[in-house]
């Protein structure tokens, strides 16, 4: 266990939790299930790459492939490859677009977050200054969100 | 033997239990101190700064010198960032953030005058019916962890029932987590034989909450700086003593998934079975109000 001790960040500390550490403990599956499917879709992408690379040498092959029908199996092997390859990148696709959806949905819920603070310590403050405080505010959240630890 | 095993799963089961039962009950008892605490500061400061009393604020973690700098550093920064909004926000002035101390440091220091008899500490006997009751009642009862790829079926007594890897079972990873599970209970009991002196845990009059947590977290760091490692069928499962798998490969590749999979599953049941230890001490103890949660 790790103690430190601080002067003036008193009503940070409670912020943090009462209302963050309870938000990223609500959110953590959405956070970890959005940071898997990321990796999925950079697998998707690999193994993309992978197989448009090997179309490529293929169709290479076929060009220098003095036996015609070993040529013809090659060249419909490549474009077997391909249509796979190209498979791969529209899953891959589909699944991105899913991935910036709930990163909305998420940074949504951090906007919601941030007004709650605003609206803790300053609930009179106008519309404009709210958003520029959210503004402000954000980019902190990120990283606190973001943090391996959380105060006890 | 059989015995002999009975009582070494027991004790593992209800040191794993008690560890779990000692961070549940430390930090609520710490939870209450500080809440009293920022209670009565808050009551005197009201109408002052709220920011006159120095924050003590605690972490999970090693002091390490990577620690300081790449992960508790930024959070400090962070933290003195969203004060300087808060300040803004309340157009009061900004105080200056200042570190006074950060040390290493046991929580049970602050809750040291905290006795608790020793009644409330659960014993058990591996003859006794109520334990083999107990016993009887994890083994009936299973938590299930499920990924995408991985589904694991846990008994409330640490015994692995399922293991699904692409909804395959396999039997023989079953058995060799079983079997690594098993060894991390007879070094748990052994450790907590070696551990019964110079005070002993649960048969003194009068035991300080802060020296039993004192001696647990010791068991625990000891337990997490022993391995075993069973290498079979072209399985190698490596779990620390603290019952965490550490490394887990199938056919030399390592399967980082399956790893967290597990030790989701291993923690959830020493959790249940910290539940169920709960239940077996207010039992023994049925009019001890203080038991209840």
């Amino acid at each position: 266990m790790i103690n430190v001790s601080m002067d003036g960040v008193k009503d940070a500390v409670e912020t943090v939790k009462e209302i963050v550490v309870p938000w990223r403990r609500k959110n953590a599956e959405r956070i970890a299930s959005l940071e898997n499917t990321l990796r999925q879709v950079e697998i998707q992408r690999i193994n993309a790459e992978t197989l448009i690379a090997k179309v490529k040498a293929d169709r290479e092959r076929v060009a220098t492939e003095l036996d015609k029908i070993q040529g013809e199996l090659t060249l419909s092997q490549a474009k077997k490859t391909e249509a796979e390859a190209a498979l791969i990148l529209v899953q891959a696709e589909k699944m991105r677009v899913e991935i910036e959806k709930e990163r909305a949905s998420l940074r949504q819920a951090q906007i919601e977050l941030a007004m709650q603070i605003i609206e803790r310590f300053s609930p009179l403050t106008d519309g404009v200054q709210k958003m520029d405080y959210v503004i402000r505010l954000l980019p902190v959240l990120d990283r606190l969100l973001s943090s391996e630890i959380e105060p006890r | 033997m059989a015995n002999y095993y009975q009582k070494s799963k027991l004790e593992g089961i209800r040191l794993f239990g008690m560890i779990f039962l000692f961070e549940h009950n430390s930090s609520r008892a710490f939870n209450d101190l500080k809440q009293y605490q920022t209670s009565t500061l808050n009551s005197q400061v009201i109408s002052t700064s709220s920011n006159e009393s120095p924050q003590e604020i605690y972490f999970e973690g090693e002091l390490t010198p990577h620690f300081l700098t790449n992960i508790l550093s930024p959070y400090l920064d962070s933290l003195t960032d969203l004060q300087f909004i808060i300040d803004s926000l309340r157009d009061s002035t900004q105080s200056p953030v200042i570190i006074n101390n950060i040390a290493s440091k046991l929580v049970i220091d602050e809750t040291t005058t905290h006795m608790i008899p020793s009644d409330q500490m659960p014993l058990i006997d591996s003859d006794d019916k109520q334990a083999k009751h107990m016993l009887s009642e994890l083994e009936t009862e299973h938590i299930e962890i499920s990924t995408i790829k991985h589904r694991v079926i846990m008994s409330g007594d640490q015994n692995i029932i399922s293991l699904e890897i692409n909804g395959d079972q396999n039997q023989d990873l079953i058995e060799l987590i079983n079997t690594a599970i098993r060894r991390s209970q007879k070094l748990a009991a052994e450790k907590l034989l070696g551990f019964s002196k110079p005070v002993d845990l649960f048969t003194s009059n009068t035991v300080s909450l802060g020296k039993i947590r004192e001696q647990a977290i010791e068991m625990q760091r000891q337990l997490q700086s022993e391995f075993i490692e069973i290498n079979e069928n072209n399985f190698r499962i490596v779990m620390a003593g603290d019952q965490k798998v550490t490394a887990l490969e199938i056919n030399g590749i390592e399967n980082y998934e399956l790893l967290e999979t597990l030790n989701r599953a291993i923690k959830e049941s020493q959790s249940l079975a910290a539940k169920k230890l709960m239940m077996f001490s207010k039992n023994l103890y049925p009019d001890r109000a203080d038991l209840d949660d």
